[in-house]
């Protein structure tokens, strides 16, 4: 007599994103979201909670994480990458002034 | 006043103090985990509403709260029957607990109109509590009514029992028609059952279980916990409730 | 790509201090260590619940009895806790929380010794709360870096709520130390007789303990028996002796270098407890199942599997 896994996820404060914060056994979504209150907010910890069973989430597992790194330059994408503008900006300069 | 306000603080009280008692009881014993710590804030709602309650007689009278819930004797209790009951099974726990907090919700949205203002007040802040307590039973006896088998038997059996102590609830303490003529209480008690008996139809027809939706208040002829009166339950109740706070009682603890 | 070089890596993001989750491959022996670990501690706090758990119904006045329900209540929920993780631990083993509270109720599992014994009098809840619950929390502390993830994102949580139990056990053993002669004889006598398990709580000399070298080595566990032990006595022998009351104990001290000295605490009756012959031991699991037996048809009807009528 296997009870399902839900995953709970609470928001503390208002305009914060809500976090994993742990996981409860019930035996549907209404009593996992009236249980996960009390196991996670019982010091009124959240004022939100999201509640989803975890045979409808997929996760990262060991063999696919390779699939989330990136393997060639992204720098591209990132601000790192166009550091030489701070160059750019002054030999321009130099240029008209000269 | 003093002595009928008393008798509408100390039977709203006691009934949240008795109730949460025996809610404590599941504590560490209930059928999951989960369940486990539900039940165990259910309990300490139930108590932190008569603790505040008490407090209020406190303000009124200057009688200490622990001495009061600790030390008065079974014929100075004024819970109904239904709250003193052992804890019984689980389903016991769902149908009385749905059917006091029915009750208890009517009879706070009766006590918000009290002319008497701090239990008017205080009133409003319990109501938002209990609302979880409502959702909580709700769901339970949803989930019980769709069982079959040993499930089924159970809610069966409890919705009996509880059945036989609800009259109880709507029973009338001393000094009744004075609260009313004074406001304190806006309405009579027994005044209540026509709203109890909607709201417990509104909840068990759907579920299947019109058949035990009762028609008639039959308030039972001998007096019951309001007037005192109560079973050998509560004594075994209070024996363990009191054991400490009897062996010195002008100790510090 | 093959275990040896698995294990060669796993080891390497342990040694950079990296936190192992449910989803990462680990040495069979890791995971079985770590479960080990986190269902005796699971075990622990649902055992836990039962010797404060009779005095729910008897506290003193209306605040006890909430703030004892509440401390219990957290130790249930430190249990749900631990379960959950347990569980997701286990699932290459294809066991359940049901199969861990079995093995619990058939006395095939371990727990801490210190829930075997009785708690006779109201002083034994305060003891509970401030000396049993501030070794658990100097043993719990100790393992907040532990390498595996998610017992360590729990940890922080239980760190924090025994950090308020004590507070809750402080106020109980403060009150009954500045309380009646009748009071503190109480608060003495139930010091008395929790002081040798309280010793035995934090296992046997390292030298006995046998899977510590290498749960150090995958930082599972950080720190040995002892120097745990000596924390404990480091913080709460001075307590004892400034509430006025005696450490059981006429040879406890402290040297210069800090090192405190005690009797010899004798570990047999800690290797009786272990292995299931403590004082209320059997009462205490049948109590459990109790419980678990009640329960069942509820949960059953939960998970979908109820008889037809």
């Amino acid at each position: 007599m296997n009870l399902q896994v839900f995953e709970v996820f609470g928001q503390e404060k208002s305009g914060e994103p809500h976090v994993h914060v742990g996981s409860v056994l019930a035996g549907d979504v209404d009593m996992a979201y009236l249980l996960a209150k009390e196991a996670f907010t019982r010091r009124g910890e959240f004022r939100s909670l999201w509640v989803a069973p975890r045979k409808a989430m997929r996760k990262t597992s060991a063999a696919d994480a390779p699939m989330l790194k990136t393997y060639t330059d992204r720098s591209y994408r990132l601000g790192i990458g166009y550091r030489k503008t701070v160059e750019k900006w002054r030999r321009l300069q130099e240029g008209r002034q000269g | 006043m003093k002595d009928v306000l008393r008798e509408i603080l100390l039977s709203t009280a006691d009934d949240e103090l008795i109730l949460g008692h025996r809610d404590s009881e599941w504590t560490a014993f209930a059928p999951f985990i989960e369940e486990d710590i539900a039940i165990s804030s259910l309990a300490q709602d139930e108590i932190a509403h008569a603790s505040v309650y008490l407090q209020l007689l406190h303000d009124l009278t200057g009688e200490d709260p622990d001495r009061l819930a600790f030390l008065r004797e079974p014929e100075e209790r004024r819970n109904a029957w239904l709250l003193e009951r052992p804890k019984g099974d689980w389903a016991y726990t769902v149908v009385r607990h749905v059917a006091y907090d029915l009750f208890d919700d009517i009879r706070l949205r009766h006590l918000a109109r009290s002319s008497f203002r701090p239990l008017a007040e205080v009133v409003e802040r319990l109501q938002r509590e209990e609302s979880y307590h409502l959702a909580h039973g709700r769901l339970w006896l949803e989930r019980l009514a769709q069982g079959k088998g040993e499930a089924r038997q159970r809610l069966e059996k409890a919705l009996s029992a509880v059945l036989e102590d609800v009259p109880g609830l709507f029973e009338e303490g001393a000094g009744v028609e004075e609260a009313v003529a004074q406001g304190l209480l806006p309405t009579r008690p027994r005044q209540w059952w026509e709203e109890w008996r909607e709201a417990w139809g509104g909840l068990l027809i759907p579920l299947g279980l019109g058949a035990w939706v009762p028609e008639e208040l039959s308030l039972p002829a001998a007096p019951g916990g309001r007037q005192g009166r109560h079973t050998d339950q509560l004594e075994e109740l209070l024996g363990a409730l009191s054991e400490v706070y009897r062996s010195d009682p002008a100790a510090a603890w | 790509m093959e275990d040896k070089d698995r294990l060669l890596e796993f080891e390497e993001r342990i040694a950079r201090g990296e936190k192992i989750e449910a989803e990462d491959w680990m040495p069979q022996e890791y995971r079985k260590q770590a479960l080990r670990l986190i269902l005796t501690h699971a075990n622990s706090e649902i055992m836990g619940a039962l010797p404060e758990g009779e005095w729910i119904t008897r506290a003193p006045t209306l605040q006890r009895k909430l703030a004892v329900l509440a401390k219990v209540q957290d130790e249930v929920g430190h249990a749900q806790l631990l379960y959950r993780v347990a569980e997701d631990l286990a699932v290459p083993l294809g066991k359940t929380r049901e199969d861990f509270l079995a093995d619990l109720i058939e006395g095939r599992a371990k727990f801490h010794n210190v829930f075997s014994y009785p708690a006779p009098t109201w002083a034994d809840v305060g003891v509970i709360a401030f000396f049993v619950d501030g070794a658990a929390l100097v043993t719990q502390s100790a393992l907040l870096e532990t390498s595996y993830g998610p017992y360590a994102r729990i940890l922080k949580r239980i760190c924090s709520e025994e950090a308020v139990h004590l507070k809750h056990g402080e106020d109980i053993v403060l009150t009954l130390a500045g309380g009646t002669p009748a009071q503190r004889a109480m608060l003495q006598d139930g010091i008395n007789r929790w002081w040798r398990p309280l010793l035995h709580f934090f296992g046997p000399p390292d030298q006995d303990s046998p899977n510590l070298e290498q749960a150090k080595r995958w930082k599972i566990r950080i720190k040995t028996n002892e120097e745990l032990r000596q924390q404990f006595l480091n913080r709460y022998v001075p307590k004892i002796w400034g509430m006025g009351l005696q450490v059981p104990d006429p040879h406890i001290r402290k040297d210069e270098d800090g090192v405190w000295h005690y009797s010899d605490p004798g570990w047999d009756e800690f290797w009786q407890v272990i292995q299931g012959h403590g004082p209320l031991t059997r009462e205490r699991l049948a109590l459990r199942r109790l419980a678990h037996d009640g329960g069942q048809w509820v949960r059953a009807l939960l998970a979908g599997e109820v008889e037809v009528a």
